[in-house]
């Protein structure tokens, strides 16, 4: 059966975030106009060297976007990480986000109630 | 070549910005001029886990000058940017932007406060610069308890085994690459929100042994677990090692031995938890014993 063109784009954004330890993560499908607004906001964050922040032991980890052509971005601390899956042997690029304009973008954009509420707590 | 310098110093307000232009920005850039290469351990400071100063957002407004980016930062004399981990040619740059502060709009003692701040920045840098993990002890005190052996578990963000095991995986010492749940290979999985009264009989069903009164001592033979609830969201296991400290892995992300305060795990019913507010039993899993999916 063919897929049309709408629902091919609907199934190339996925979001999810890292905040569970034994029940699986929550994942949501992103709509297009929203991966495509948080590529833009990757493309005017300012490059950064430095490494991703510790990981919290418990609670949220960070939250991350899948888009189309094997895009993977990881937002957490201020800082977004972007990697090709297609290329997982290239460095990561790094990118600073002081006001996590990404982050709460991305986290903005899931379903009422599949997140916690003390998330980013 | 005009350049806007951003404080990074608040956390609710916005920053304050400084514009430099003409002679002024001629000079800052002569001074922002990358001098010797950072060392890898000077570069790995990391620059935003802090409240207070952290550094400037240097970013040059026009084309910008040969041998620095468009935008980088400089915090305790570094520079660090895209393609640009170098010492500044004046490491007092920042002392230089903080002498100009008076004519930000952010209030009267902004330029003593961000010395201050900036003071505060370098003693705890000089810190990070030394801190290191806790000391894993490696005296047995369990001698049937797993070893803790992170690089086993912890093959990265794209690895099978990091992936696909959770806390339960990690805890029972039992690869599945299912991310198992308590009671899922018995048929006796209980819907979500997990609680203590629902998680346990599940993982009783996979054979793990409630052992409530186990008041974190090692079992004569198995190993200990423990498990513990987020009200409403979520459920989490910690395991009992060889040297009687106990580690975790949280979801998909790398096992640890440290708690939400960084500190080893004597005892999960004093850790830092996090929400992960409610201690419901230890268990002991007898190895070969149990079956999880």
């Amino acid at each position: 059966m063919a897929t049309s063109k709408s629902d091919s784009k609907r199934a190339a954004w996925t979001a999810g975030a890292s905040v569970f330890s034994g029940r699986p993560d929550p994942v949501w499908e992103v709509k297009p106009s929203i991966g495509a607004q948080l590529e833009r906001i990757w493309r005017g964050l300012p490059p950064a060297e430095i490494e991703q922040p510790p990981e919290p032991a418990l609670g949220y980890r960070g939250c991350f976007l899948k888009g189309p052509r094997g895009h993977h971005w990881f937002a957490f601390g201020s800082v977004v990480t972007f990697r090709s899956t297609r290329r997982p042997e290239s460095r990561p690029e790094i990118r600073r986000d002081p006001a996590k304009k990404f982050e709460r973008t991305l986290l903005a954009s899931a379903p009422a109630g599949l997140l916690p509420p003390w998330l980013g707590a | 070549m005009p350049l806007r310098i951003t404080i990074n110093i608040f956390s609710g307000r916005p920053d304050p910005a400084l514009e430099l232009s003409g002679r002024e920005a001629k000079d800052a850039l002569e001074r922002l001029r990358p001098a010797r290469p950072l060392s890898k351990s000077e570069v790995l400071i990391p620059l935003e886990s802090r409240l207070g100063y952290r550094g400037l957002l240097v970013e040059q407004l026009g084309a910008p000058v040969r041998g620095l980016p468009k935008s980088f930062h400089i915090l305790d004399g570094r520079l660090l940017g895209q393609r640009l981990s170098h010492r500044a040619n004046d490491e007092g740059f920042e002392e230089y932007i903080a002498s100009r502060a008076g004519r930000l709009k952010v209030g009267k003692d902004f330029s003593d406060y961000l010395r201050r701040e900036m003071t505060r920045a370098r003693r705890d840098l000089l810190g990070l610069l030394h801190w290191k993990h806790p000391h894993h002890p490696h005296k047995h005190h369990c001698r049937c308890a797993p070893l803790y052996e992170p690089l086993w578990w912890n093959d990265g963000w794209a690895g099978q085994k990091q992936q696909n095991n959770n806390c339960y995986n990690y805890s029972t010492n039992y690869r599945t690459d299912t991310y198992a749940q308590p009671g899922r290979a018995a048929g006796a999985q209980n819907a979500y929100p997990p609680t203590c009264a629902n998680v346990r009989p599940a993982a009783v069903a996979d054979s793990l042994i409630d052992t409530p009164s186990a008041n974190n001592k090692c079992p004569q033979e198995g190993h200990l677990v423990a498990l513990v609830i987020s009200p409403g969201w979520d459920y989490h296991w910690y395991r009992k090692g060889r040297a009687g400290y106990w580690t975790h892995k949280m979801g998909n992300s790398p096992a640890t031995d440290v708690d939400n305060s960084g500190h080893l795990i004597p005892d999960p019913r004093t850790a830092d938890r996090g929400s992960y507010n409610i201690f419901c039993t230890f268990m002991v899993v007898m190895h070969g014993h149990i079956k999880i999916r």
